[in-house]
């Protein structure tokens, strides 16, 4: 799976990569083709990157970032015109145009990395190709084929203005002349430069990694996020947030609360009254995962993980009517599709939400019951909410503290009903799960009359 | 011309045709010329795509647009390559169009290019400022088109082509040319909401007294019928940034208090409605309001038309002048010389 990919299945992460300021066309290349790492040296070496620039970023004055920003804006993408290049065909003025500007740009943002002391990224220089294609010592972001490249060209061009000012036929066959020679001339600097596309190739990527890198780096200090350390087996977070949710918390002049999770081999099963917040945990989970092991930092203190094979989650409804599926029917697909992959002992996050709530809970209980036991046999890391009491599968039991404040009075808005949970995790050795679903109706005011016949 | 040295005090002007054919790009390629006289320094794009050597609607051959050096043109990268010219590429945008990125080039010997540009009212007013700065004069070639969503009337002013491709009667295009000339002095909206309202792009939107921008949900004008009782159901100042059509202005003469009734559209390019209609509306004590004002400040007229007759020009020319005060020309009167290369 990439990076793409992963967006367009992670709406959490696809609100993480809105946040990201990526300012090359190669650097987004390069982020949408990133695979989702199981590899642990490759990302400890991009975390590695993303903390050198992160000092370098913060090292810089705001003038410094602005001016580097500029810069990178304007690199145009040449990666059509090198593979045009080594195909064997020829570029025209546009193809050319890109390339000598893009080696200027390099030049002018490797004195200005080596001037702001960044040592991480040395460009090489393009000079001989900016000579190539500058062959009037302008140093300016232009191009045509310039006089200088060939004696003849120069006199027909004269002649071809002398003609059209005097609205002669021949000026058709002149044009066709100097736009043979001209085609000549592209031909040669096009053979001058096909054995420099690896070096050219080399800095486009150097480029791609540098955009990324800076952009992670402003992320991390935009939403406080940390490295994580990738020497466990299991997957242990201390004051893990939502960054999406703070965000839009923080905005209305509300905190989240952050939570310590420890999860294990051992099926984690959280119970907790209804806006205890327990989805919210599991796409927390989901998000840092991928976060992780897409080379990107997580949003918690401090996070010590273990790589996994992929985060498989049965989070929402996904009633799909067109299939003729109910929600039950789709859902258990999705849960039976996760057994067949932890069955085949690789190590994935499984997540899953209010397993088997729209069937009847006897059965709903039996199917919650059978799920943990057949995921504690594989190798995955798995976490799971219920409603449902009396689990007598092996797990981890943890409880959301829910309301701390028995007094509130009724009516209370929903924003300030958050206020009165604390939403930390508790273990749980009771094996009941809270009811305070009547409690919280109550508090949300519902129909009198309703709420009478429900006692 | 007298008028040439009117446009002297612009930096940006913009052609509009009537019609296809009415002879904008012929306008333009005199401007051109004569501002080439001024020793001005222009730069020219154009809204969407013009100037295809075919008239992609009627078939008949167009002129193209004739350069001096020096020049800056704008165009997109599938068009530029059919330039009879020796030009410079000095920039390329990050950004594409249907016809791909957009290059900014510098003519560097006499000939003949082909235009092309972006397509909506932001990237082109980025444009023009960019243009301004590089250059004494920026000329748009602007179509008066459902297809675009450019504004001709971002620049400072306007030059209107009329002719016979409108009607075969001297009458008929008198009356239309009349109509669009009424419609480019239709007032401003100077409103707080302004800068909010140039941003979007489609829809119905009414405003209430309180300065909320609501959006009705309308997917299109020509939807109208279906959704007859949303339209007033907020207010009764509409914001259409598409185009006001007869269907709507039918709609509103059958309501009670349609002399309340206030639209407010991007410019006056985007008044699809007819003569009847419209006036009807404007008479009846409703109100048109423009985001961009139009500043026009010639007509330019083109008696021959494409299907193959020919009006009189002299009798043309004479009853637009009695009926608009602006200078109105038959560019083929004034410079009958060498401005078809």
């Amino acid at each position: 799976m990439n990076f793409k990919q992963a967006i367009n299945e992670n709406a959490q992460l696809k609100a993480i990569y809105e946040h990201l300021i990526i300012k090359t066309a190669m650097g987004r290349d390069y982020l949408f083709n990133l695979e989702f790492s199981t590899d642990k040296d490759f990302l400890e070496k991009q975390y590695k990157l993303t903390q050198k620039c992160q000092k370098f970023i913060q090292s810089i004055k705001d003038n410094d970032k602005m001016l580097l920003e500029c810069v990178l804006y304007d690199i145009h993408n040449i990666v059509g015109s090198i593979n045009l290049l080594e195909r064997k065909e020829n570029l025209d003025d546009i193809g050319l145009f890109e390339i000598k500007a893009f080696c200027l740009s390099c030049g002018q943002l490797n004195s200005m990395l080596q001037n702001l002391n960044c040592k991480e990224f040395v460009l090489d220089s393009f000079d001989d190709i900016v000579t190539l294609l500058d062959p009037e010592g302008t140093r300016t972001r232009q191009f045509y084929i310039y006089n200088a490249y060939n004696s003849d060209i120069s006199r027909l061009r004269t002649e071809f203005e002398k003609l059209k000012q005097a609205d002669s036929p021949l000026t058709a066959k002149i044009y066709n002349e100097i736009l043979d020679i001209e085609n000549n001339v592209r031909e040669k600097i096009c053979t001058q430069l096909r054995p420099e596309t690896a070096r050219l190739k080399k800095a486009v990527a150097q480029i791609a990694l540098l955009d990324v890198s800076i952009a992670k780096a402003e992320l991390n200090i935009e939403m406080n996020l940390i490295k994580p350390e990738l020497n466990a087996d299991f997957i242990e977070y201390t004051k893990m947030f939502n960054p999406i949710i703070k965000e839009s918390l923080n905005k209305k002049g509300k905190n989240f609360q952050s939570i310590d999770i420890k999860c294990t081999k051992q099926t984690m099963l959280i119970t907790g009254a209804n806006m205890a917040g327990k989805t919210v945990v599991l796409k927390t989970l989901a998000l840092n995962q991928l976060l992780a092991q897409f080379g990107f930092f997580v949003a918690s203190e401090k996070a010590n993980i273990c790589l996994t094979e992929g985060v498989l989650q049965s989070i929402g409804d996904n009633q799909d009517e067109n299939q003729g599926l109910s929600s039950f029917a789709s859902e258990i697909i999705t849960l039976n599709n996760i057994i067949k992959q932890v069955k085949t002992g690789k190590r994935y996050l499984v997540l899953a939400d209010e397993l088997a709530r729209t069937t009847n809970p006897i059965e709903g209980v039996k199917l919650l019951n059978g799920f943990i036991s057949t995921v504690n046999l594989g190798n995955s890391i798995s976490v799971v909410t219920t409603h449902y009491s009396n689990i007598t599968a092996p797990c981890l039991h943890f409880r959301v503290k829910g309301f701390i404040n028995n007094n509130l009075k009724p009516p209370i808005s929903i924003t300030n009903l958050s206020d009165n949970i604390d939403y930390s995790l508790i273990e749980d050795t009771t094996n009941t799960t809270p009811t305070e679903a009547l409690n919280l109706c109550r508090l949300l005011a519902i129909d009198e009359d309703w709420l009478n016949r429900c006692e | 011309m007298p008028f040439i040295s009117n446009l002297l005090n612009y930096k940006s002007i913009s052609f509009v045709g009537m019609d296809k054919n009415a002879g904008k790009t012929e306008a333009l390629n005199f401007v051109i010329k004569r501002l080439n006289d001024y020793k001005k320094k222009i730069s020219v794009t154009s809204i969407g795509i013009d100037g295809e050597t075919l008239d992609q609607v009627t078939e008949t051959s167009k002129p193209r647009v004739f350069l001096y050096p020096e020049s800056l043109f704008i165009t997109s990268e599938q068009l530029y390559p059919k330039k009879e010219i020796v030009s410079m590429v000095e920039d390329i945008s990050h950004y594409g169009t249907s016809l791909g990125r957009l290059i900014t080039s510098r003519a560097k010997t006499f000939g003949n290019v082909m235009l092309s540009g972006p397509t909506d009212s932001k990237r082109l007013k980025e444009l023009i400022d960019n243009m301004v700065q590089c250059s004494d004069m920026c000329l748009i070639d602007g179509a008066l088109s459902r297809k675009s969503f450019a504004s001709p009337s971002i620049t400072d002013a306007m030059i209107l082509s009329t002719g016979a491709v409108v009607s075969a009667s001297i009458d008929k295009v008198v009356q239309k040319t009349l109509f669009m000339y009424e419609m480019t002095k239709l007032p401003e909206y100077d409103g707080e909401l302004k800068e909010q309202l140039l941003n979007i792009t489609k829809g119905v939107y009414a405003i209430t007294k309180e300065s909320e921008v609501i959006d009705l949900k309308i997917p299109s004008m020509l939807m109208l019928q279906k959704y007859k009782d949303v339209i007033f159901s907020q207010s009764k100042t509409l914001f259409i940034p598409g185009m006001i059509t007869d269907k709507l202005l039918e709609l509103i003469a059958t309501q009670k208090d349609k002399s309340q009734v206030v639209l407010i559209t991007k410019d006056f390019t985007h008044v699809f409605s007819n003569e009847l209609n419209t006036y009807n509306f404007l008479r009846s004590g409703g109100k048109i309001l423009c985001l961009y004002k139009t500043n026009l400040l010639a007509i330019t007229v083109n008696p021959v038309a494409p299907q193959g007759y020919k009006l009189d020009s002299d009798t043309l020319v004479g009853k637009l002048r009695e009926k608009i005060p602006l200078p109105i020309y038959n560019i083929r009167d004034v410079a009958p010389d060498g401005i078809f290369h």
